[in-house]
């Protein structure tokens, strides 16, 4: 079963850190990184543009468009990715070798486990 | 280049739907999940259970696990390919959360990614160039 992964963080303090701040970071994250992909479970990874996103939703029958994430929290989404696991227990285990369950608690970093109930990959568009 | 959307939805709103309306929702929603497909820009879509949320925080260097999510209204995802931010935008508007569901709190989150590699073994994911 496949359990999608978002990882949070927080926007204004990763803002707020100096170049040389965010390489040691990087640093810090390498070896769990590398834990967590040697579980051979991880299915797919994705990292976010920093602060930018559109929110599109219906608005009195009209498609509405609006600059920004869905909520306005100090909490937002930096990276999702998807683990291949038994149950949800297995899942939260593999999750859990990731650097924002490990390190990061001082920018905010914590990761959502969500089990997917129906996932699909259509095929490419025929030309 | 790819772009996630993140779908929204009230989770307490959804509770009080009775079968039959869930039903009607489906057959709403139909028409648009199909124009989304005919699009063929979806690279991967996916839904996720009501209510069933772990959260894990770092906590002196320790991952902490709690019941619940963080932001609780995400209900399902897509990952779909487009040119730019407008071509996600335009596509991410064929879903049924931007065309119907305003009285359930529906709508389409859309996130350009960095980098997405998806699918094969784990090993492949990271062998694989980011497109």
């Amino acid at each position: 079963m496949k359990y999608l992964c978002l990882a949070y963080y927080d926007e204004a303090v990763f803002d707020s850190m100096s170049p040389a701040e965010l390489e040691a970071l990087g640093k810090e994250c390498a070896p769990h990184d590398e834990a967590l992909r040697r579980t051979g479970q991880l299915f797919a990874v994705a990292s976010l543009q920093h602060r930018a996103a559109v929110t599109v939703r219906s608005r009195s029958g009209k498609i509405s468009t609006t600059d920004g994430p869905f909520v306005e929290s100090k909490e937002q989404v930096g990276s999702a990715f998807i683990v291949e696991a038994r149950d949800l227990d297995d899942a939260v285990r593999v999750a859990s070798l990731h650097p924002a369950a490990r390190i990061g608690e001082h920018l905010g970093w914590a990761i959502e486990v969500r089990p997917i109930e129906m996932f699909d990959l259509p095929p490419p568009p025929r030309p | 280049m790819k772009y996630l959307c993140l779908l929204h939805y009230d989770v307490a709103k959804f509770d009080t739907l009775a079968p039959a309306d869930l039903e009607a929702i489906g057959k709403d929603c139909k028409p648009h999940d199909e124009a989304l497909r005919r699009s063929g820009q979806v690279v991967a879509q996916g839904s996720l259970e009501h209510r069933t949320a772990m959260t894990i925080r770092p906590r002196g260097g320790k991952p902490e696990t709690s019941d619940g999510a963080i932001a609780a209204t995400v209900g399902a995802f897509l990952i779909i390919e487009a040119r730019d931010l407008n071509d996600a935008v335009r596509v991410a508007s064929l879903h049924p959360a931007a065309r119907t569901g305003e009285h359930l709190g529906w709508a389409v989150e859309v996130r350009p990614l960095d980098a997405c590699r998806v699918g094969g073994t784990t090993a492949a994911l990271f062998e694989q160039p980011s497109p």
